[in-house]
């Protein structure tokens, strides 16, 4: 356990000056956005103060008017996350003396390594959602620096988040729906931890294999998708959920003992 | 430790960060409401949800409204509510649900509870299918019967091909069994307006051939199209709420429209002029003409061989019905007003089992209530009231609008 943990620190520590930069570009977008609106809005509010009787300026409607100025760091991380899932094991590979091969030969099970990326990523993903909340907090706070209090009304947790496209896709307000989305966003990590381990492990034609891995996984999990699709389904909804759940525990599965026999017995430096 | 600090607190941060978030959103909430007791048995208020939406400054959020309290959408949709909501239309049925409980195998694939019958003996569905063929103005159509013989656990399947053309559609409507004859109401609609056809199916339940398809003609002096007035009837059927269950009757709602503007053939914009009822005996074959017309909002309720149209209106609502076996018939009988319910205004009702339940509003407050339809004494007043600080209910309830009433049990 403390080798495995060892193992997720040295990860983090790794990525964390990326890890930091991102924080500050989606700081540093979100706030200037934030404050070049309301610096604005104020400013047209002065001019036709006594013209027509505007509404209260309100967290949620500055959050909805400065979309992309969200919208566009988000991206960027998920971009860089997304480029790290390949080079979190690929990195490793690179330069004259292989840091893989160091790995391979720590006195740990190998399956150490595999589960301190799989946690690595995992607890990168959710710092960014992390970051987001606080960072809301703040520019909660900086807008009602800026705003005048007359001028101002509270807004509810689910209208700010209902008030930006992609913090309604990044935010599920149901808990368990939470689960489903990053729980299928890990699971397609997983399969791509797979997937590069199937190349790194055969090399060329390895690269084939993991195509074809992430092609049958990507079939069989539209193929029990196709079941809540279907009008006439002769499953009952509690079978139809209980087979997606089941298919996706088998993806899961598979994946996890495909990559540990590849890690144990396969792979080479 | 020291050296692993950074990491601790960065794990600490992603997932806290997270649950701090979840907690505060679910302590964050919108206003809560609830249907409080005024007045009546709280008992008969227990069953009515009021629907609509809560409008602050920026979006709407849907939510429902009973005696426990309010359940916002927003809140309860997540991947496995949606799945298991699917096909809600009909396995949402109390008798269905029964139905599954009872015969699990034979009702896998059922999606139509106007389709199914059931008696102590036999359960039985019909639907249609159609098999579409790319390039032909016609695919294959076919009417599907499942029969189940209880006692003998076995089920026998049928299928009798109907006319396929693309410009039309069938919809099972009712399924009887009458003296070991399967009568299946099936309504032939067409795409472009023209008048609906009504044919009564009959399969023999012994040997499961079909034995004829009997055209309902409604009316048919009226039910023809004339070019000049673009005049379009609709036909649709009114089956005993109890739809499973047997019965000798149907009733038939004909809908006279007039075509008021048209995009092409298939798409036009139409003003009802009127609506008339008739009944159809599936023993006799005889359509009759009811003395109960349209008008007003209405809702019509078939059950036990008695049709009741309650109509509402702003400040009232009266009920007209007629027994189709006496013959009695009530016409427009008051049966409460806004002002006995000490309401402003009555915008919304439903009656199910000898019930009405109704959605009025006292000034802007959404109120509730429930009726014996038989003695038209009031059961029940409920009134929709904020669940927080007396500061806070003046603007609560200005942003809260309920418009719709349902019955959950």
């Amino acid at each position: 356990m403390s080798r495995y943990l060892k193992l997720v620190h040295m990860e983090i520590h790794r990525f964390r000056y990326i890890l930091a930069a991102l924080m500050c570009i989606i700081a540093i977008f979100q706030i200037t956005g934030l404050i070049r609106f309301l610096l604005r809005e104020l400013g047209h509010r002065e001019l036709v103060n006594d013209q027509y009787t505007l509404k209260p300026l309100s967290f949620a409607w500055t959050i909805f008017n400065t979309q992309r100025w969200f919208i566009a760091p988000m991206l960027i991380c998920i971009a860089v996350l997304a480029i790290y899932v390949f080079l979190i094991w690929y990195r490793d590979w690179v330069g004259r003396s292989t840091f893989m091969y160091r790995l391979l030969m720590l006195p740990t099970a190998r399956l150490h390594i595999y589960l301190a990326k799989m946690t690595a990523i995992f607890l990168f993903v959710l710092s960014m959602l992390s970051f987001q909340m606080f960072l809301l907090v703040v520019e909660n706070i900086i807008y009602k620096l800026i705003v005048p209090a007359d001028l101002r009304v509270d807004s509810f947790f689910s209208e700010i988040i209902n008030s930006n496209q992609a913090l309604e896709i990044l935010w599920p307000h149901n808990f368990e729906q939470f689960l489903y989305v990053y729980g299928l966003g890990f699971l397609v990590i997983i399969v791509i931890f797979t997937a590069i381990l199937l190349e790194r492990c055969y090399r060329g034609i390895g690269i084939l294999y993991g195509i074809v891995y992430i092609a049958a996984c990507i079939l069989l999990y539209i193929l029990s998708y196709s079941l809540l699709d279907s009008y006439e389904s002769y499953l009952y909804p509690s079978e139809m959920y209980a087979a997606v759940m089941s298919v996706c525990g088998v993806i899961l599965i598979c994946s996890f003992l495909l990559s540990f026999r590849l890690l144990s017995k396969k792979i080479t430096v | 430790m020291k050296r692993y600090l950074f990491s601790i607190l960065f794990a600490l941060f992603a997932v806290g960060g997270v649950g701090i978030g979840y907690i505060y959103s679910s302590i964050d909430h919108l206003p809560k409401y609830k249907l409080a007791t005024i007045q009546g048995n709280p008992s008969e208020g227990r069953a009515i949800e009021l629907t609509g939406h809560y409008l602050p400054i920026m979006f709407s959020d849907a939510l429902t409204v009973n005696a426990e309290g309010s359940r916002y959408n927003y809140k309860q949709n997540n991947f496995r509510s949606n799945v298991l909501d699917s096909r809600y239309w009909f396995l949402d049925d109390v008798n269905v649900q029964q139905l599954i409980t009872e015969n699990r195998q034979f009702m896998r694939g059922k999606v139509d509870r106007g389709g199914l019958y059931n008696d102590e003996k036999w359960l039985i569905y019909a639907d249609n299918t159609r098999y579409e063929q790319s390039g032909d103005s016609k695919s294959e159509v076919a009417l599907y019967v499942s029969v189940l013989n209880k006692k003998l656990n076995k089920i026998d399947e049928y299928e009798f091909e109907l006319n396929g053309e693309n410009n039309l559609y069938y919809i099972v409507s009712d399924v009887q069994l009458i003296e070991d004859q399967i009568h299946i109401l099936v309504t032939k609609a067409f795409i472009d307006g023209a008048p609906d056809h009504l044919f009564d199916y009959i399969v023999d339940l012994s040997s499961g051939l079909l034995k004829s398809s009997n055209p309902l003609i409604v009316n048919d002096s009226d039910s023809v199209n004339d070019p000049k007035e673009d005049i379009v009837h609709h036909l649709s059927t009114l089956t005993d709420s109890k739809s499973i269950a047997p019965s000798d009757y149907i009733l038939i709602t004909e809908h006279v429209e007039k075509v008021t503007s048209r995009d092409n053939e298939n798409s036009y914009a139409s003003q009802l002029i009127k609506t008339k009822y008739y009944s159809y005996s599936y023993k006799t074959g005889e359509i009759l003409q009811l003395p109960v017309t349209g008008g007003g909002i209405s809702i019509p309720i078939f059950a036990d061989n008695v049709l009741t149209k309650v109509v509402f209106y702003e400040k009232e609502i009266t009920v007209t019905s007629y027994n189709l076996v006496t013959e009695e018939f009530k016409s427009n009988e008051p049966v409460i007003t806004a002002g006995s319910l000490g309401v402003t205004s009555i915008e919304n009702s439903i009656l199910e089992d000898n019930r009405l339940y109704v959605l009025s509003e006292r000034g802007s407050t959404p109120v509730a209530a429930t009726i014996d339809i038989s003695t038209g004494e009031v059961l029940y007043i409920g009134e929709v009231v904020y669940d927080g600080p007396d500061s806070e209910a003046k603007d609560a309830m200005e942003k809260l609008h309920l418009m719709n009433i349902r019955i959950n049990r």
